[in-house]
């Protein structure tokens, strides 16, 4: 009795713990997630901005060095949001956003015709969180390669 | 220090009864641990939403007097007018298990009834009725009597087929909110809200109260912006179906929909104008969103808007068709904004002390607009009249969003976060931010509600 009733204790413990421990961002299942093995890079935006910084304009010069060498590869630019503010707000801001990686990468040489840009506002989210880490990912440029 | 076990572990010891008596003790440390790891759940959420005290009118809803014919309307009918009239939040219906007439009791004229049956109870106001049924035709007469005053305050017939029984109790519910509060109620009228089915978002409609929720749309990709046609057959939304946000017609009738644009730009939401013969939506391309006139079958019309490099989007129109209140960034940060049709001279109407305010919608009535803005470490909602002055904030906690006016101008649907489950919800609130009420209690983030009209007929 003793033995289960520890047990028991363990277990209880153990369970409740669980919950406590900090998870890993899953991302939502087939929404594109930028990992370390992408080719293309993200770029990230402040909040309510679409203007480039120094690093996302690093990202960008690295992912049109990529698309220079392989120059058959054409691209989708994404532009997404985080879910704070209004649905039609943060569409039409992810397409600026989409729109100022376009401009840039076409400034350094990339064919308009290799690139496409879309917008889904805050509703394809990296993170599916609620907190200031979630939402600082949340607010990119997304480059998917098509086939 | 030995702690003494409370369960018994044999006949002689002291205790209570060992087989329940485990689980109770692990439930209980389990319980305990929570709180110690969890302390927030120890404290309720006391930020208080509903402003200022209603009490509720105590209101009487017997069964009624079936006089010919069959059909179980003689329970449906004051059923469905109870819940109507629960869900208003200005009544509150006493339990039939304490009426003392007989159940249907059917009487020589509406009003041979004991008064004092109902006084006894508790009940300041009484419906009562007589239904009959012929060839699945109904003939329904309803009753609404003052007890205190001992008196008839109005009664209604209706005829109909017995399709129409939810019709008959959604009007005469309509009718005493009318009495109660001035203007008629909106029991009938229909919310569309998205929500998130697997990865995909989705159309769905229900009753105000919550319930009927039904699904409309089944593209397997994201459909947002919903916006009701005036005369409520069918929908405005935007669909990705087509690559890019695209417009789409939602027709209730043919449960069908049509795309209306196509092409590079993406159209992004909009609205119907008030006498349902155009349409306003903002169209994005690059780095600009401008907001442009169209027919009802996608053809532009005017470009209202055009500052280069601004967002100008969510354009809903004023009840008299003259002006569009809309969001702008051409100031820096978003806020609203009210254009004159005419002339397209437009002036800034939020002033809340606030850097980012979105996602406005006229009511009705005309008197006044509502927005949202970031405050107060999450975004709340915010109502002014439509030069921007007067401006009350009627929401505190959580996010707050997509705001819209119901049909008679009296509430305000709109998306939240308060709530149990920390997803989107749908609540509703009186147009004083009093009466709060959420109607859905998902976790697929329900949002971005759109109201119908009240159905005629």
């Amino acid at each position: 009795m003793k033995a289960v009733r520890l047990t028991m204790l363990v277990l209880s413990v153990l369970f409740i713990q669980a919950c406590t421990c900090k998870t890993k961002p899953k991302a939502v299942d087939n929404v594109p997630v930028a990992m370390a093995g992408d080719i293309l890079k993200d770029v990230y935006f402040a909040f309510d901005k679409s203007d480039l910084s120094a690093e996302s304009k690093a990202t960008l010069q690295t992912n049109a060095s990529w698309l220079k060498e392989n120059s058959s590869a054409s691209v989708t630019i994404e532009g997404h949001c985080d879910e704070r503010g209004t649905r039609e707000y943060n569409l039409a801001l992810g397409q600026r956003r989409a729109q100022s990686a376009f401009d840039y990468l076409r400034g350094l040489g990339i064919e308009d015709s290799r690139m496409s840009t879309v917008s889904y506002g805050e509703d394809q989210p990296l993170d599916p969180r609620s907190n200031e880490e979630a939402w600082a990912v949340n607010r990119r440029a997304h480059f998917r390669i098509n086939q | 220090m030995k702690i003494p076990h409370p369960c018994r572990r044999s006949a002689s010891d002291v205790g209570f009864p060992n087989h329940l008596c485990q689980e109770v003790v692990i439930a209980m440390f389990r319980l305990v641990a929570l709180f110690v790891f969890f302390p927030s759940l120890l404290f309720a959420q006391t930020d208080v939403f509903v402003r200022g005290s209603q009490d509720r009118y105590p209101i009487a809803l017997p069964q009624l007097c079936l006089q010919d014919g069959v059909t179980d309307g003689n329970k449906l009918v004051p059923e469905r007018i109870s819940r109507n009239l629960v869900s208003s939040r200005y009544f509150e219906v006493i339990n039939p298990n304490a009426y003392i007439e007989t159940p249907g009791k059917c009487s020589s004229t509406p009003s041979a009834f004991a008064y004092s049956d109902w006084s006894v109870i508790g009940a300041d106001f009484l419906v009562k009725g007589v239904i009959s049924e012929d060839d699945d035709n109904i003939r329904l007469q309803l009753y609404l009597f003052d007890v205190p005053k001992q008196k008839l305050t109005f009664g209604k017939e209706y005829t109909g087929g017995s399709g129409q029984l939810r019709l008959m109790a959604d009007k005469f519910s309509n009718e005493i909110l009318r009495i109660f509060t001035g203007t008629p109620g909106v029991f009938g009228s229909k919310i569309v809200f998205t929500s998130r089915v697997g990865r995909f978002k989705e159309l769905f409609a229900m009753d105000v109260d919550g319930s009927e929720v039904r699904q409309l749309t089944d593209e397997r990709g994201l459909t947002i912006a919903p916006a009701f046609h005036p005369s409520g057959d069918r929908l405005l939304y935007t669909s990705y179906q087509l690559r890019v946000p695209e417009l789409f017609i939602y027709d209730f009738g043919r449960r069908q929909s049509r795309a209306i644009t196509s092409g590079k730009e993406l159209e992004i939401g909009g609205s119907f104008a008030p006498d349902g013969n155009s349409l306003v939506t903002a169209v994005s391309l690059g780095k600009e969103s401008n907001l442009v006139l169209m027919r009802l079958d996608g053809t532009p019309v005017k470009k209202l808007t055009s500052q280069p490099g601004v967002i100008d989007v969510s354009p809903k129109w004023s009840p008299a068709g003259n002006e569009i209140v809309f969001t702008s960034n051409r100031a820096g940060g978003p806020q609203i904004y009210v254009m004159d049709t005419a002339s397209l001279r437009a002036r800034r109407v939020s002033f809340a002390n606030s850097n980012y305010c979105t996602s406005p919608d006229w009511s009705p009535k005309g008197d006044r607009i509502v927005f949202v803005c970031r405050s107060d470490g999450g975004f709340n909602i915010f109502t002014a009249r439509p030069d921007g002055t007067d401006p009350l904030q009627l929401t505190s906690s959580g996010n707050n969003e997509d705001p819209e006016w119901s049909p008679n101008g009296e509430e305000l649907v709109f998306a939240t976060t308060y709530g149990k489950t920390g997803a989107y919800n749908i609540g509703v609130m009186r147009a004083d931010g009093s009466g709060f009420r959420l109607i859905t209690e998902s976790r697929t983030d329900d949002a971005d509600p759109t109201w119908g009209p009240v159905p005629v007929g």
